[in-house]
């Protein structure tokens, strides 16, 4: 791995040379991160998520089509271009990966965490997730429940839709979204 | 090609360092490396999936040893230099220059108009669904997903080569990526959401891996 102070100077000296040929501006790369730093993360797809928990009528939309019932929520766009929302129950516990690089649902989760992209989950999830989720996850599930991993490797970007906690049943829709986690959406973890 | 990527069932890795308070950028440089890659895919510098290539084409041992975004760093300077956007000398100069005076500012105009230009893009995506012809397969077909690894750029993951399948999902036409990052055209495909059984992939577990592949991937099983 390279130290440090390479690869800065190595990102200052890309930066450099496109911001002085006029192929990007000074503040086109701080504008740009700074909207996923602050406008797109998790909360978004908790919202979904809260939604579909109060609301058969759109958790049936979500489930049939992901993009257009998010796109209500005003939820979508890039790297959501077509989204697919799968269902954790009882029965079936999905988990989302992305072996060959880091595909992700951006505009619902953000962009990934590191654990996501590392090798040891892309490797390890489609092998053996039982084994991954219980020891790595601390989400031991037992043997009647099936899983599904689904490995995103062409144009859909997938979360889950997790089941929704016991003793919640008076809750609203906002107080809800706020107890949906990043890793219940992914299926490394239930709620 | 089998990539230094394709890490679906690769063996030897160790537990998942799962923190879930992880920051989404651990040092400044790699939260640069993000917004650049951004900022020069959205003026369309390059496509999607050669800069995908670009990383596969690391070499197996400095893929393993690079971080994730220390990688898509090196498939900038990549894709930039080879596609001639930028000069190779110029840009070994310019990090000589950084490394020997690390706080000299970068200096430049403002271009808030590639910013609303980006912000097109995040509202309305970059999809690459184009018209195709009707799908060949159905839901509930078995499939055989291909035993040869193209040369190139492909997205059909190693572990499911040869192996049978069952169509869950029929999800539209893409542009296909093993054309599209070489230049050799759009040639959109239709796309399947296809179900594999662990016991059949790996030899043992009881799950389902769903593998999402352009239409020239597979074969009637």
């Amino acid at each position: 791995m390279s130290d440090d102070a390479e690869l800065r100077a190595r990102v200052k000296a890309l930066e450099a040379l496109l911001v002085e040929r006029g192929l990007i501006g000074a503040d086109t790369v701080d504008q740009i991160v700074d909207v996923y730093e602050s406008e797109i993360g998790p909360l978004l797809g908790a919202k979904v998520v809260a939604r579909a928990w109060v609301d058969p009528d759109f958790k049936q939309r979500l489930l049939e089509d992901a993009t257009a019932a998010c796109s209500e929520l005003d939820i979508g766009g890039l790297q959501g271009e077509k989204l697919v929302a799968v269902e954790n129950t009882e029965s079936v516990h999905n988990v989302v990966v992305c072996t060959l690089c880091s595909c992700y649902p951006w505009p619902v989760l953000g962009i990934p965490p590191n654990w996501y992209k590392s090798p040891e989950y892309r490797a390890r999830m489609v092998a053996e997730p039982r084994v991954v989720l219980a020891e790595d996850f601390g989400l031991p599930l037992g043997e009647d429940v099936e899983i599904r991993v689904q490995d995103s490797s062409a144009e859909v970007r997938y979360f889950t839709l997790p089941q929704r906690p016991a003793g919640t049943e008076d809750w609203d829709e906002e107080r809800l979204a706020g107890v949906v986690t990043r890793e219940s959406m992914v299926g490394v973890a239930v709620l | 090609m089998d990539g230094p990527h394709d890490l679906g069932g690769a063996q030897g890795f160790g537990p998942v360092r799962f923190d879930p308070d992880e920051p989404l950028f651990l040092h400044d440089w790699e939260r640069k490396v993000f917004g650049l890659t951004m900022a020069t895919s959205t003026v369309g510098l390059y496509n999607r999936d050669e800069n995908r290539h670009a990383r596969e084409r690391m070499p197996v041992d400095e893929y393993r040893t690079t971080s994730y975004f220390e990688q898509w760093l090196v498939a900038m300077e990549t894709n930039l230099t080879e596609l001639g956007v930028l000069d190779a000398s110029a840009l070994r100069e310019r990090v000589a220059e950084f490394l020997e005076e690390p706080d000299l500012e970068v200096r430049g105009k403002d271009q808030p108009e590639l910013f609303e230009l980006f912000r097109d893009t995040l509202e309305f995506g970059a999809s690459l669904d184009r018209p195709a012809g009707p799908p060949r397969y159905s839901v509930g077909d078995r499939v055989r997903a291909v035993r040869d690894a193209k040369p190139g750029h492909t997205r059909l993951p190693a572990y499911v080569r040869g192996h049978v399948g069952v169509v869950h999902r029929v999800d539209g036409s893409f542009v296909l990526p093993d054309t599209n990052a070489h230049h050799e055209g759009e040639n959109p495909e239709n796309t399947y959401n296809v179900g594999f059984s662990a016991h059949d992939l790996w030899g043992k577990g009881d799950h389902e891996v769903l593998v999402d592949v352009w239409e020239s991937y597979l074969e009637p099983a």
